[in-house]
């Protein structure tokens, strides 16, 4: 796995991140608006497959990743201090 | 003040009409793409209410 950073993917996936937040706060108060819930679904299969593959091709998101390698990678990443956006 | 011991003291405050918060209901009309919705701080254009100075209450 390459330590390294794709601005272009990391934005989509925070884009992402943010709409399935946005989602799952309409939804704890609208829990049958089916709509949202489709519109919810769609974001969180696709946050899903991007993260899996950022973290593929790039690098770690989150320590939980559960195809860790030797030796430890996680603190390889860089601080968000030290990404230049 | 005999008759006053018994009372309950109500403070000042609480005799007057206190003011009752409401929140509407949202509806779900269209939402923005991901990347328009980060940029706005909400998914929803209802609820994209953008600061202007010297504006009060209209937005």
């Amino acid at each position: 796995m390459a330590n390294n950073i794709n601005l272009k993917e990391l934005s989509k996936i925070r884009e992402l991140q943010f709409a399935v937040l946005e989602t799952n706060l309409y939804l704890n108060t609208h829990p049958e608006d089916m709509r949202v819930l489709k519109l919810h679904n769609e974001f969180a299969t696709e946050l899903c497959m991007l993260t899996q593959q950022y973290q593929e091709n790039y690098g770690l998101l989150r320590a939980n990743f559960s195809e860790a390698e030797f030796p430890w990678q996680w603190i390889e990443e860089p601080w968000p201090w030290q990404i230049d956006y | 003040m005999e008759k006053n011991k018994n009372q309950i003291q109500i403070p000042t405050f609480m005799r007057e009409r206190l003011a009752h918060a409401y929140v509407p209901y949202q509806r779900f009309t269209e939402n923005y793409q991901p990347e328009e919705a980060l940029n706005k701080g909400t998914l929803f254009p209802e609820l994209w209410m953008p600061y202007k100075p010297g504006h009060r209450g209209h937005y």
